[in-house]
């Protein structure tokens, strides 16, 4: 559904995309993740050819982005925090805008959307809440059945409650729509994504289904005999390192619960217990970006 | 599409459409009372502000048309739809053309249908206009806002356009030597039309392929420079040499070589023994230069556009190269040869230089020979007398019983050269002829500002209240005269050298 190789863009001598290669199955519900400013707003701006990579190529439905035309946006959703609806326009009079350039438009699903998130229709979008703006963004991205709906950072700025009413919507209508979320908030993503993939600073540090995720990445914490115990060279798998009193903890980004015991023990004297702890999502997140900036710096 | 689209900002902008269009309206009100009420200051003055107002509005709102599917933008909600974009692209040029342009073409249809004028006279006329008003003023600002996203980005790119303008032509100016120097040398010449008509295809290539390749690439940054670069050549075509623009002009010729036999020499003056005459100011000096033109053909008009006077000393090299004055000589009968003094400003500071010296004159003329096309006459007092190729005129006297007053409207591009007096029928006395020539030899039929008409008077003196001057046709021969209006139309263009022999100034300046 969409697939980025090497992908850069360059904004005069600061990268924001590094070599990016990605892949997005159809049928997935993937969400991008990374702090602020890591390159996810970039990344999708060039999917949808809002602007063009400085190098690589990013296909999208099959096509490069550089290409997609009216044929290939009659079947992709985009809805972004920033986006910028015609403010003078109410809201039905830009649903009945939208209407006759999607020949798949679904009236009644356009009824049943607006009705759910109770947008107005004779009120003008300009004077909308942001958080109505977006769930009219996704109002006018959901009833035409796009294969592919992308949506860039969509719950910066809402209430749980909007947000809450937005996955709802969103849930309601997935069906085998490919999605592609892009969030800072990992508690924003957790229970809907299928696939995820971290960015930092422009470059992709992984992507998997999410559950082969939790199963890999597992925090261990070790206590030893005594404090300041011989520990040879430590696996570059083990990150995000800490000792307090005569307890190690460190994540395993290559979790195997085989030989678990003597593989630590091999490298760590005075062993005395090791316990696995399962981590959240936004807990493998903050280790995993953590690592990089240390290694980077 | 385009028509959904259309229907989407016609909903959006019908608020700031019905402003101008009032003001358009407004306008058009005025300029036909203007036509009724004799020389209204205030209304004068209140078209003058409408009609600033009005392009300046107008302008304005085309560039608000775009910025409702903003180009440049990366937040536009229009970029992620199915849009087309040269469907959109043909929607703003559509609906600016029909709905910021089509008030001022729906005043112009209205008055010259209103004043009487023949359908295909107006319609043409307003169609010549609507272009000439797209090229000049729609384009450009469709340009300029497919580049920006707000009228605040616009007008900044507006002032730092017109700042660069300004620099440039304080450069210029400097490069030159200083104020006072004519850059375009089509610039108040019947030629000039050539260079607009450039300019007007550079803005049209300019602006539509970056019109095109904007809406198309969305390349803000490259648009920007082709646009910029449009703008630079446009600066540089006030440098256009003279000789291709006339050699252009002669191809153009309706009669080419009519003036063929047209000899124009150095007079020799017993009196003056063939010497130039001058007069001697502080901040100039003035050569009058004794020309005899033969072989014109009778009813004729000879029009200098350009005279370009060389001064060489014995040797041949050049002391002052410069413009003479406007050339205007008339040719109603068969009598030969026809004299004139063609006037030549000198600097001082030259003028010393030459006076203690024998010098030699050369003058090259680029000419243009006009040709009586019609006669009108038309009676003292007279209302709606409409007279084809001149126009629609009333007649009247003036409050101070002094004059004739004849005011006319002429749809489109009105006459450029006439010679109009009054006749005494019965003796076929005349008063002092006036001739105007302003020429335009544009084929085109366009009159793009203030409007669609163009309004001209003309002042026939009988009485001279001082009693100084005793008219022929004087105020008891009115009711037996007539005006006689004799129009002239270009028909050759052809250049001529005038060589005079060595001659001193200062020796000449005691016949003088």
């Amino acid at each position: 559904m969409i697939k980025t190789h090497d992908l850069s863009k360059t904004y005069r001598s600061c990268g924001a995309l590094r070599a990016l290669s990605l892949k997005v199955a159809e049928g997935s519900a993937f969400a991008l993740v990374g702090a602020n400013g890591a390159g996810k707003t970039t990344l999708i701006k060039i999917l949808v050819n809002l602007i063009q990579a400085s190098s690589g190529s990013a296909y999208v439905l099959g096509v490069d982005s550089r290409q997609l035309s009216p044929q290939q946006f009659r079947r992709i959703g985009y809805v972004s925090e920033n986006q910028e609806l015609p403010g003078r326009l109410t809201v039905s009079g830009y649903l009945n805008y939208l209407r006759p350039f999607y020949p798949d438009w679904d009236i009644a699903l356009e009824r049943e959307i607006t009705q759910r998130f109770k947008l107005p229709g004779d009120r003008k979008i300009n004077e909308l809440s942001h958080g109505m703006r977006v769930k009219m963004a996704l109002a006018c991205a959901l009833p035409y059945h796009p294969r592919l709906l992308i949506l860039d950072e969509p719950f910066s700025g809402l209430d749980p409650l909007v947000r809450d009413e937005f996955m709802e919507g969103l849930a309601a209508q997935a069906g085998d729509m490919t999605v592609l979320i892009s969030s800072h908030d990992l508690g924003e993503v957790e229970g809907f994504a299928t696939d995820i993939a971290f960015v930092d600073s422009g470059r992709l540090l992984f992507q998997e289904p999410l559950e082969t995720l939790t199963d890999r990445v597992q925090q261990i914490k070790v206590t030893v005999e005594r404090q300041s115990t011989r520990r040879d060279a430590v696996p570059e798998t083990w990150i995000d390192i800490q000792e307090t009193g005569n307890v190690l903890t460190f994540v395993d980004t290559q979790f195997s619960e085989f030989d678990l015991g003597e593989r630590i023990r091999s490298r760590i004297d005075g062993v005395r217990d090791i316990e696995v702890q399962p981590m959240s999502l936004r807990a493998i997140f903050t280790s995993i970006s953590r690592a990089t900036r240390s290694v980077q710096e | 599409m385009i028509w959904h689209m259309f229907k989407k900002d016609l909903a959006l902008m019908w608020r700031p459409i019905l402003a101008v269009g009032s003001i358009q309206l407004a306008f058009t009100v005025i300029q036909l009372r203007l036509q009724s009420v004799d020389g209204s200051a205030v209304l004068q003055q209140l078209s003058q502000v409408l009609l600033w107002l009005w392009l300046m509005a107008s302008v304005i709102l085309a560039i608000t048309v775009v910025h409702q599917d903003a180009v440049p933008s990366t937040k536009q909600d229009w970029l992620t739809r199915p849009v087309r974009r040269i469907d959109l692209l043909a929607e703003k040029l559509l609906f600016v053309f029909l709905m910021v342009q089509g008030p001022s073409i729906l005043t112009d249809l209205v008055q010259g249908f209103a004043n009487g004028f023949a359908v295909s006279q107006t319609i043409s006329a307003t169609l010549a206009r609507a272009v000439v008003v797209f090229l000049a003023l729609t384009l450009p600002a469709l340009a300029l806002g497919s580049v920006t996203e707000s009228v605040t980005e616009a007008v900044v790119l507006v002032l730092v356009a017109f700042f660069g303008v300004f620099a440039f032509t304080m450069i210029a100016i400097g490069v030159a030597g200083g104020y006072g120097h004519q850059f375009d040398p089509t610039d108040f010449t019947g030629e000039g039309w050539l260079t607009n008509a450039l300019r007007f295809f550079l803005l049209f290539i300019g602006g539509g392929f970056a019109l095109l390749f904007q809406y198309q690439a969305r390349k803000t940054k490259q648009t920007n420079i082709l646009l910029g670069s449009t703008l630079l050549v446009l600066l540089f075509s006030q440098f256009i040499p003279w000789k291709p623009v006339f050699a252009v002009q002669k191809v153009l010729s309706p009669a080419p070589g009519l003036g063929k036999n047209v000899a124009m020499t150095w007079q020799m003056q017993p009196d003056t023994d063939g010497q130039a005459a001058h007069s001697q100011g502080q901040t100039e000096n003035r050569l009058f230069i004794p020309l005899s033109v033969t072989g014109a053909p009778t009813d004729a008009l000879l029009k200098a556009d350009k005279s370009e006077v060389s001064i060489s000393d014995q040797h041949g090299t050049r002391l002052y190269v410069g413009t003479g004055e406007d050339v205007e000589i008339r040719k109603d009968t068969a009598k030969e040869p026809l004299s004139y003094k063609q006037t030549v400003q000198v600097p001082p500071h030259i003028f010393q230089r030459l006076e203690h010296q024998p010098v030699s004159v050369n003058i090259m003329y680029s000419m243009t020979l006009f040709k009586l096309k019609s006669s009108y006459a038309l009676r003292v007092v007279q209302d709606g007398q409409r007279m084809p190729g001149w126009g629609l005129c009333h007649s009247r006297i003036n409050e101070n019983q002094t004059a004739i007053e004849v005011s006319c409207i002429q749809i489109g591009k009105g006459p450029t050269c006439a010679t109009v007096f009054l006749e005494h029928i019965p003796s076929g006395d005349r008063n002092p002829e006036n001739t105007a020539c302003y020429p335009d030899y544009s084929p085109f039929k366009d009159r793009p500002i203030p409007d669609v008409m163009t309004r001209f008077k003309l002042v026939l003196p009988f009485r001279d209240v001082s009693g100084l001057t005793k008219y022929p046709v004087d105020a008891t021969r009115l009711a037996d005269s007539k005006i006689i209006i004799r129009r002239y139309e270009p028909q050759d263009h052809f250049t001529r050298i005038v060589a005079s022999p060595l001659l001193s100034i200062r020796d000449s300046a005691s016949n003088n």
